[in-house]
């Protein structure tokens, strides 16, 4: 085996796909167009949320838990619980990543970031036009659209929610206490 | 009949005794004044023969002085009955008579019968008379045997008180044995022939009469009793029964071989099969439960490998997107500034920071379009994998599904098969025809039972019938033999009447001035001239006469009862001259000497000379004043010879 063999061996070994700044990066994009958080004027508050709304948007497994338990009123099984815990924990984790992704869409000219009033976090919103043609639209991220067009249902005001009322529907009202101040 | 003889009469005691000499066949006279001991003689014969004489009782009123005083004292008879001769000792003031016979055997019996002692001294006389010691039935049920001394009243011619009456008083006088029938009976007996016969057969009659109406009893309160306790009960007789009982049992033992049948039919492979079929379902359903568990792991699994892949296929999906978004965005490479993260000129072989590397290990945190390729075959080969897997997976599924349907199939066929066997077996043992089964047999071993009852009862009826009918045919021909010996004791006693009549006639007519015609009544009561003759001279031949008739009458027919003895105490009472009462002797006399040598024998005691000049030489002791019969032991032993011995 010679050395460009190993190398290969060895990144793909460390591939961690949630961690992928272009996992992040186009669930982000996605998730900010899709919520029209397009201009000054409308915002997306604080970043953080971004880090833990990635994996539902990336996984219509995860939506439609959130789904039917706002649905049914029923609390999801053990099963599910654990997976919620599981996206609670990588939305946490991948917090510096997606700061990164967004500092480098940003340097781009992609996204502008914004100190929130109200928030903690940046709010942030997308320059539609620094994208390439087609690029949010293409097919290919169809199921990522439809993901958070389902989210953005269930919560309207997803988009300008503090960060703490996303994470107790998202997390604490199916029973994953979420521990992030 | 048989003849009784006295021969010799002993007395003894401490203080007197007497011995007659041996007296003859014949006419005996024992002579002496009154007072000297004549009666005694009598009594003391009497009181030998198992008499009761009451002065000899010490406890009497009018007791014996010499008798009653002495000690020890008894008396011996030395006798002829039957042709034998016997000794016979009683002691005065005792009931027991010793018997010794001539080969010296002694054998003592009671005079008086008793339930412990029923043979008496009179029974063993009798017997050697040749009498029956019939049972005499007096009034109504009560009865008596008669008895030697009953007999006696017409043998031993006492002094009675009343002369009028002819019987001499009986030893115990009671309604019994002082009854007409009583004295009737002594009359047949002595006088008559088949009286004797007569006599047994009334007693056998009642005796069967009493018999029949006992059991005619039983069998009718028996048949009251089986009415009041089965009251509703068929009349069945034994052969009924007996066939009714066959039936029930043959029934019975039909019902019992078909409750055996019920019982075998069904019992006998059915509870084998299920079991056999019970554990094969018992293994399949372990096998089952086993193929169940496998199944649920595959599907576990299954689960899992299809999770996993579509986890996978979802990463491959976002690997093309990420390797998409890198084309159209190409935010990142090993040329971006991770600080400023903008895109720098970098030589070959030096990093950002302008350090030497080694190109193929610079480590960098970005992947080029063909490092995504890489991973995403990478992945995509994964996916095959889990594919295969998940082929592999379910194949195994297919077979264990395979195999639990077959279980399945086979566990409900085994079902269907107990189902049908339990069905089938109910079928086959319906329990409502055990119920049938044993109510029938319960009901037919209650009937057999009441039918063994009523066996029982009926063979105990049946037996009573026929111990009744035994009785009645026994009564009958008791009865008919009654008739016949009560006809031709009738006769026969009608014949004895009139030859008793005729010679009582004549001797009365002969010795009573008075007397026309004399007879006896068909009570055998004398009649002097059809009852209106009763001059009180004529009751001393009236009563001797009478005796002596009945002497006559054995003499001239050995076959009747009288055993030709006669004792005759002093007859001459008031009322009678001596000459008439001397010919009246002389008739005595002419009648036993009617046969030569006389056949019978007859002990008279009379006052001096007070007999027939022809009857001196009879004359065996002449009793005196100062020669009276009991003589003091020490007297006696000085005066000797003034008997005839």
């Amino acid at each position: 085996m010679n050395t460009h063999e190993l190398v290969n061996i060895r990144k793909r070994i460390m591939f961690v796909k949630a961690d992928d700044v272009y996992f992040i990066a186009y669930n982000l994009l996605i998730s900010l167009y899709e919520l029209k958080a397009t201009s000054t004027s409308r915002p997306f508050r604080d970043y953080r949320k971004l880090s833990f709304l990635i994996d539902f948007v990336a996984d219509p497994r995860l939506t439609a838990i959130l789904q039917d338990s706002k649905r049914f009123g029923i609390p999801p099984n053990s099963e599910d619980r654990h997976e919620l815990s599981v996206a609670y924990s990588r939305g946490a984790s991948r917090m510096p990543h997606s700061m990164r992704v967004i500092c480098a869409l940003e340097s781009r000219g992609i996204l502008s970031i914004e100190r929130g009033n109200q928030s903690e976090g940046f709010d942030l919103w997308l320059h539609v036009e620094k994208l390439p043609g087609g690029f949010l639209a293409d097919e290919l991220y169809e199921v990522e659209r439809s993901n958070i067009s389902t989210l953005r249902a269930m919560w309207p005001q997803l988009r300008i929610v503090r960060l703490d009322t996303m994470l107790q529907n998202f997390f604490g009202v199916n029973g994953v206490e979420a521990w992030h101040a | 009949m048989a003849r009784l003889i006295v021969r010799k009469l002993r007395y003894r005691g401490r203080r007197f005794s007497y011995e007659s000499p041996t007296l003859l066949d014949g006419i005996n006279i024992l002579e002496g004044p009154n007072g000297t001991g004549k009666t005694t003689f009598s009594e003391l014969l009497y009181f030998g023969l198992g008499g009761r004489v009451e002065s000899f009782q010490r406890n009497a009123r009018e007791k014996h002085a010499e008798i009653t005083s002495d000690t020890e004292n008894y008396v011996e008879l030395e006798i002829e009955a039957g042709g034998n001769p016997f000794k016979l000792r009683r002691f005065i003031d005792t009931n027991d008579v010793g018997i010794e016979d001539a080969s010296g055997r002694v054998e003592v019996l009671p005079v008086i019968r008793s339930q412990t002692s029923p043979r008496t001294f009179s029974d063993w006389l009798l017997e050697r008379l040749q009498i029956e010691p019939v049972t005499v039935f007096a009034v109504s049920d009560y009865s008596g045997k008669i008895s030697f001394n009953d007999l006696a009243r017409l043998i031993y011619h006492d002094q009675s008180p009343d002369p009028s009456g002819i019987y001499r008083a009986a030893d115990n006088t009671s309604f019994v044995s002082d009854s007409k029938a009583f004295r009737k009976a002594v009359f047949e007996i002595l006088a008559g022939k088949s009286f004797q016969e007569l006599y047994a057969s009334i007693a056998r009659l009642k005796d069967l009469e009493k018999k029949r109406v006992g059991s005619a009893n039983t069998l009718e309160t028996f048949k009251r009793f089986i009415d009041d306790v089965r009251p509703n009960q068929e009349d069945l007789n034994l052969i009924f029964l007996e066939r009714r009982i066959g039936e029930v049992m043959q029934q019975l033992e039909r019902a019992s071989e078909y409750r055996k049948t019920l019982t075998k039919m069904p019992q006998r492979n059915a509870p084998i099969d299920t079991r056999t079929r019970k554990s094969e379902l018992l293994s399949l359903e372990m096998e089952s439960t086993k193929l169940s568990r496998q199944a649920s792991d595959l599907l576990s699994e299954l689960g899992r490998l299809e999770r996993l892949k579509s986890e996978l296929i979802l990463e491959v999906t976002q690997i093309r997107k990420m390797i998409f978004a890198h084309d159209k965005l190409n935010l990142f490479s090993t040329n971006t500034c991770p600080y400023c993260l903008r895109e720098v000129d970098r030589e070959l072989n030096r990093c950002v920071c302008g350090s030497a590397i080694d190109e193929s290990k610079y480590e960098k945190f970005f992947y080029d379009s063909g490092e995504y390729l890489t991973i995403l075959k990478s992945k995509q080969r994964n996916v095959d994998t889990i594919d295969d897997a998940i082929g592999s997976c379910q194949e195994e599924m297919g077979e264990v599904e395979r195999r639990h349907t077959a279980l399945a199939e086979r566990a409900e066929a085994i079902k269907t098969e107990i189902a049908s066997l339990v069905e089938n077996s109910d079928a086959l043992v319906d329990i409502s025809k055990f119920d049938e089964i044993d109510q029938h047999i319960l009901t037919l071993r209650g009937d057999l039972a009441s039918l063994e009852q009523q066996k029982e009862l009926e063979t105990r009826r049946q037996e009573l019938e026929q111990t009744h009918q035994a009785n009645e045919v026994l009564y009958e021909a008791a009865l008919a033999q009654y008739n016949e010996l009560q006809a031709k004791a009738d006769r026969e006693m009608a014949a004895q009447r009139q030859k008793f009549s005729a010679k009582y006639d004549e001797l009365m007519r002969l010795h009573v001035q008075g007397c026309r015609t004399a007879g006896i009544d068909s009570d055998y009561v004398p009649i002097l001239n059809a009852g209106e003759y009763r001059e009180a001279s004529a009751k001393v031949p009236k009563r001797l006469f009478y005796y002596l008739t009945l002497l006559y009458l054995s003499l001239d027919d050995p076959g009747v009862g009288f055993p030709r003895f006669l004792l005759i105490d002093t007859p001459e009472t008031a009322g009678i001259d001596l000459a008439n009462f001397i010919g009246c002797l002389e008739e005595v006399r002419k009648v036993v000497d009617s046969t030569n040598p006389p056949e019978c024998q007859v002990i008279l005691t009379t006052g001096i000379d007070k007999y027939p000049p022809s009857c001196r030489d009879r004359v065996f002791a002449t009793l005196s004043k100062t020669h009276r019969l009991l003589r003091p032991r020490q007297e006696q032993l000085n005066l000797s010879g003034s008997t005839r011995d």
